[in-house]
This record gives structure tokens, sequence and C-alpha cells, in this order.
């Protein structure tokens, strides 16, 4: 039988049982502190300055001073030559950088699984981690030793093959290509410890009773493996797709640099705020297309989750 | 008594799956050295690269 309070009562009883969840908890409170705080510091009050968004910032009036200017800053991104190339190619370049960084790695837990001597198993595992641990400063430097037109490995084995050296920083599509394949290296070992912490929570009896059925490893893979880890998989898809607008343009630009023959396919959206950064500052431009991106980010997880909870429930996010 | 009774189409796909086990265990040996081994280009190349150096310098 459900108790009718009035409000004033239902407002005590509320505040009470937030008093005796405190009193009970607050060890654990507590301990969610530090977290609570990093996150209203660095994610939080940052917010107030989307307002930079609508006004034209100088630095002279500062952000309240400044003049406000509508939502100009926004057709400014709208209307520019950039805009339809830079969305293009920022969806390109994740929607690839999503399937990949999910393909990958899943493919590596399933195949580091399968390898049961454990000094190989161990060193392989090791190995393939340690790109993730080196900066993009230090891989775009292999990069360009390796595609440097006078220096560069690629065109020292040209030339041993008797081949003319090529100037490999001309074709912009062949950089994504290669702007995939550099981070699937660097990303994917790293992935992998995810998808592979997901498979060892599968209970081996599983497996055990299957080979007892007759299931070869395959079969195994197909139909205790991965829908044993499809939650997991379908989660880091929701998480992947609300950065499905961002990408790392500090990356980008360190592997190709100043080359504009590169851009009509590596230009994402970050890498154009980086340009408008470097040439004449507009604080109050960059921060509406920063705003954009994230109101892109936010609907693109909203859909996706809203998605997932109709389709397969155990994998939504909320 | 009781025994596992093995006809001929049980013993040929024994020896299928057998097979196929095989196969994607190889396999998967092979990937796993062989991401291992890219994985480790760069610190190759370093070490390359620091014995090209002439010691006089």
């Amino acid at each position: 039988m459900k108790v009718a309070f009035s409000k004033p009562m239902e407002r005590k009883r509320k505040q009470n049982s937030f008093v005796k969840e405190m009193k009970t908890n607050w060890v654990l409170y507590l301990m969610a502190l530090p977290g609570i705080a990093f996150f209203f510091v660095f994610n939080y009050l940052p917010m107030g300055g989307i307002i930079m968004a609508f006004k034209e910032f100088n630095f002279r009036d500062g952000i309240f001073g400044s003049p406000w200017v509508g939502f100009s800053n926004f057709r400014f991104f709208f209307r520019s030559a950039a805009f339809p190339s830079v969305i293009y190619n920022t969806l390109l370049l994740s929607s690839l950088g999503i399937i990949i960084g999910i393909i990958v790695p899943l493919y590596l837990a399933l195949a580091l699984n399968e390898v049961h001597h454990k000094m190989v198993r161990r060193v392989s595992q090791s190995v393939m981690i340690f790109p993730n641990f080196i900066s993009a400063v230090a891989v775009s430097v292999i990069v360009y030793n390796i595609f440097s037109y006078k220096f560069g490995v690629a065109n020292q084995i040209r030339g041993r093959l008797g081949l003319d050296p090529r100037d490999w920083y001309t074709n912009s599509l062949e950089w994504v290509v290669y702007y995939l394949i550099i981070r699937t290296w660097k990303g994917a070992g790293y992935s992998s410890i995810v998808y592979l912490a997901a498979i060892t929570g599968i209970s081996p009896e599983l497996y055990e009773s299957a080979e007892i059925d007759g299931a070869n490893r395959i079969q195994q893979i197909r139909y205790i493996t991965l829908p044993g880890i499809k939650s997991t998989i379908v989660i880091l898809f929701v998480l992947a797709v609300g950065r499905i607008f961002t990408t790392d343009a500090g990356f980008i630009w360190l592997l190709i640099g100043d080359r504009p023959s590169l851009l009509e396919y590596m230009d994402t959206i970050d890498t154009y705020v980086f340009r408008m950064v470097r040439g004449t500052p507009n604080v109050g431009r960059t921060t509406a297309i920063g705003l954009l991106q994230s109101i892109s980010c936010l609907i693109m997880v909203l859909v996706v989750n809203w998605i997932t909870r109709k389709v397969y429930p155990e994998g939504a996010i909320f | 008594m009781n025994s596992i009774k093995i006809n001929n189409a049980n013993l040929e796909k024994h020896v299928k799956r057998s097979f196929s086990d095989c196969v994607w265990k190889w396999t998967s040996y092979a990937i796993v050295i062989f991401f291992a081994l890219i994985c480790l280009v760069p610190f190759l190349l370093v070490i390359i690269i620091l014995s090209l150096i002439p010691q006089n310098l």
C-alpha cells in the first residue's frame, strides 16, 4: 500500500533519507570527493567559457566585457568554404578509426586467447602495449624518417631496387590509410587488453561443454566468446561514437605538418580550428566550433544509446 | 560395457575439427608474433640508427 505524504512532509522525508544516506556511506562519498572535485574543476568550471562562442572576444575587454554577436560565430563556420570538406573528413577518419579500432583489437584479443605458451603470450602482450607509450611526437619523427624524400627509409629501399625516389607527401587519400595504420599500430595492443579481460571473464565450463558437443574453436568463438563479450563491444562502440566529431589534431598535424597538398582528406574540424588559432586567432569562432562539436557528439551518443537500448539493452550506457 | 562409438562420419568430423583447430591455433600464434614484431619496429630502428652513428662522432 502506498502512503501519501503532504508536500512539506515529503520534502522532510527526502532530506532525512539524504542525511541518512550520507551518514551511512560517508566513507564512500569521501573517496569519491577527489574525483568529483576533478570533474568540477576541469570539466564543469571551464563550461563558463562557452559564453565566448556568442561574443566577439577581445583580450582588452575580457570574457564579460566583449560585445555580444549572437550566432554570427556559428554562421561563419557554416558559411566557410571549408565546412563541407572538414565535416566529411572528420566523419571519414573517425568512422574508419572506430571500425578498425574495434575489429583489430578484438581480433588480437581472440588470437592472444589462443596462445597458451606462457612466455610467447606474456612477451607479445607486453610488446604490443609499447607503442601506446610512445609520444605522438616520437611517432611522427619515426614516420618522417620512413617517408622523407631525401633521407627516408622508403626511398632508400626504392633506390636499392633501382626505382626513382617518390615524394610520399603529395597524395592526401594515401595519408588517410597511413594515419589509420599508424593509429592502429599505436593503440590496438592497448585496446585489446579490454577485450582480453572480457574474454577471460567467460566461464570455462561453457567451452568444455561445447567441446563435448563437438564444437571446434571457430564455433566456440562464434557461439560463446563473441556473445560473451558482446556487451563490452557495444559499450565501447557507443563510447567511440561519442567522439565521432573529434580527431586528434595534434597527431594529424605532427604527421602531415604544414603541407597544403595533404589537407584535402586530412583537414578535420580540429585541424581547421588549430589552423585558425595559428593564423589570426579568433577565440569566439573557435569556441563556437568547439561547442558545435560537443553538441554533435552529445546528440550522437544519445541517439546511438537510444538505438542500443531498443536493440540490445545490456549494451546501453544509460 | 559402455564405450564411445566412433563411426566413419564422426571420425571424419573429428579429423576435420582437429585440422581446423590446428590452423586456427597456428594462425593465432602467427598473428600475435607478427603484430608484436611490428610493435618492435621503432625500437629496432633506434638500435639500427645508433649502430650506424660513427663511433668517433
